[in-house]
């Protein structure tokens, strides 16, 4: 659209720029201040809660004294002092061997999170700003990816590609892409309306700098709050896959083997089965109050 | 009704047609040689086992080739040969697929018959403590994956309950009785996840309801707290719980592979996790192509239930 108007004012103009310079800037620090005012109970606890697991993963090597690996005493031993949520049929520390679980559970999520939000941001501005055909043939790309059941076809894919942490990001990207293409298709198809495009376009800013300048700020609210609740849905997928055996290969830990693991032993050790499972809850939990919280925060009609 | 019905069906068929081309493409996912995968690396790519693997494959055939082929057998219910048993996949897939169909439908009614009251009585009380209570245990029951509630749930009752039949073989045509009974704990916990999620979209829906004004004039009127809440509330809040169920649908699909694997329960999921187990790529292929078809099925049916249920869509439509 930009280079239909070519006697328009020329886009590198600092001129040009700065007519829509103010106006933007204004409309990010009032988004801001407003996200500010409206810190709700749901964000802080679930922010805290997200937190603590983060900083509990990350710091594994430093809070731990032992290995997730080493085979430190007797196996199944019960909780101890020594041993804060006792060791599992191998005598490895379960506490140790959860958090490092962390880091794998939290960087898959994150990971894929972030790559379906990158890659279906982008096809949604495409989408919803091209509209037409190129809108037509992507919607129903999406249509064909949302047709089968997440869990299914994540199950199916990594299995072929084989169960590794790059692939598991691959594979729950892809799977979570289409539903932050909707969020982004949806926000720009209304966005794109608006008086600030059309002075963008009529001052000539490139159709690029137009979807990353100018549409892009605008649609981040309901994209950011579809992220922590993807986060949710990604860390509860690759609890299911590493409980069924495709998720990071032992002897490496995942919260999702831990408790497949102790299926063998559950009369003898309880506490293997539950410690894991709980600490996949307390992740999922904290993430989900986020979510609400950020979306109470951001959505203008609430 | 028949134009809509054709309508909705039409829209499918490229649905469908992707569908069937990503199953395919599945086990052309497969990093390197796919017949040293298949038959194990101490095979050589000459013998007799390769040698069935790319007849059974058809892997001297072009791509689009190989999918044609694949594809109008899958049509005709003719999935290909197992790559472990020999066996066609078809029948394995339709001997296994009772016992999912009964645990999906067993969750789905547990859901709703958790899911819609619970909705009701939140939306009614809004900000109470009901309300509260139900939000509490709803995002707990979102944030708990299924098998987690499966293990603790089979941990509490060798604990505590050891008379509890908890792994009793299902059989569903000899049995049908004591099979349903067997399905009756791991479609409560499969239902967890499909009742939270009813109960959201009935909260949200009754919610909305409940600020319209024929809800005061029939308060006004005289009618009772509960019949107001039930008759007239309910009644338009159905709509959107009907897209719920469509939604939960593909959600309890595919929660049974993981819930069959809990509770061993002989259903398509763990006819899909043996294969997978055993490399068994065209058992994979098919199993994934079947439980999709099945969703996409259900939400056409949900589609044409919405249809019927709502009459501005039959004036627009």
């Amino acid at each position: 659209m930009a280079d239909a108007h070519p006697t328009m004012i020329d886009a590198t103009s600092p001129s040009g720029l700065q007519l829509n310079g103010p106006a933007a800037a204004d409309e990010a620090v009032f988004a801001f201040r407003r996200l500010r005012l409206r810190v709700n109970l749901p964000l802080l606890i679930g922010g805290a809660m997200v937190l603590l697991s983060v900083v509990l993963a990350l710091a594994a090597p430093w809070l731990s004294a032992h290995d997730p690996l080493e085979i430190a005493d007797a196996s199944l031993s019960p909780p101890s002092a020594q041993y804060l949520l006792g060791t599992d049929q191998l005598g490895r520390d379960v506490l140790t061997r959860i958090l490092y679980a962390g880091r794998s559970s939290l960087a898959v999520a994150c990971l894929s999170a972030a790559l379906a939000f990158a890659s279906g941001a982008m096809i949604g501005l495409i989408a919803g700003y091209a509209t037409g055909l190129v809108d037509a043939c992507l919607m129903r790309v999406l249509d064909i990816l949302q047709a089968f059941p997440a869990l299914l076809l994540a199950i199916a894919l990594v299995a072929a590609l084989g169960p590794n942490l790059p692939n598991l990001v691959l594979t729950m990207g892809l799977l979570f892409m289409p539903r932050f293409a909707r969020v982004a298709r949806a926000s720009t198809l209304s966005v794109r309306e608006r008086d600030y495009i059309t002075a963008a376009i009529g001052l000539g800013v490139s159709r690029a700098r137009t979807l990353y300048r100018h549409v892009l700020p605008n649609i981040a609210a309901p994209l950011i709050v579809e992220a922590s609740l993807t986060v949710t849905l990604a860390t509860l997928t690759e609890a299911s896959l590493s409980f069924l055996g495709l998720g990071v290969q032992p002897p490496d830990p995942t919260w999702g083997g831990m408790i497949a693991e102790s299926t063998a032993v559950m009369a003898l050790a309880p506490w293997l089965a539950l410690s894991p499972g709980f600490a996949i809850v307390f992740v999922v939990v904290g993430f989900n109050l986020m979510g609400d919280g950020l979306r109470d925060a951001l959505d203008p009609r609430g | 009704m028949l134009k809509y019905a054709a309508g909705r069906i039409v829209l499918t068929v490229p649905v469908l047609f992707g569908v069937s081309l990503m199953s395919f493409a599945i086990i052309h996912l497969i990093p390197g040689d796919i017949v040293s995968v298949l038959a194990g690396p101490t095979v050589a790519l000459d013998s007799e086992a390769a040698q069935n693997i790319r007849r059974a494959l058809h892997l001297d055939q072009p791509l689009p080739m190989q999918y044609g082929r694949w594809l109008l057998g899958a049509l005709q219910g003719d999935f290909g040969n197992s790559l472990v048993m020999g066996l066609p996949v078809g029948p394995q897939i339709a001997s296994h697929l009772p016992v999912t169909l009964v645990l999906t439908a067993l969750s789905l009614a547990f859901a709703i018959v958790v899911g819609l009251p619970a909705g009701v009585a939140a939306a009614a009380a809004r900000g109470r403590w009901p309300d509260l209570s139900i939000r509490g245990v709803a995002l707990l029951g979102l944030s708990t994956p299924p098998f987690f509630v499966g293990v603790a749930a089979l941990l509490l009752l060798s604990l505590y309950l050891p008379s509890f039949k908890i792994l009793a073989a299902v059989d569903l045509r000899h049995d049908p009785l004591g099979g349903l009974q067997a399905l009756l704990l791991p479609a409560f916990v499969l239902s967890l996840a499909s009742a939270t999620t009813i109960m959201r979209y009935t909260r949200a829906a009754m919610l909305e309801v409940l600020t319209e004004p024929y809800m005061a004039t029939a308060r006004a009127k005289g009618a009772g707290r509960l019949r107001v809440l039930i008759r007239h509330g309910l009644r338009s809040a159905l709509l959107p719980v009907v897209t719920a169920i469509g939604v939960t649908a593909a959600h309890l699909m595919a929660g049974a592979v993981v819930v069959e694997q809990v509770f061993g329960l002989p259903g398509v999921g763990q006819l899909m996790l043996n294969a997978i187990y055993h490399r068994d790529y065209t058992q994979v292929q098919a199993t994934v192509l079947v439980i999709t078809m099945l969703v996409v099925l259900i939400n056409i049916v949900v589609d044409l239930s919405y249809y019927l249920l709502d009459p501005r869509i039959q004036q627009h439509g």
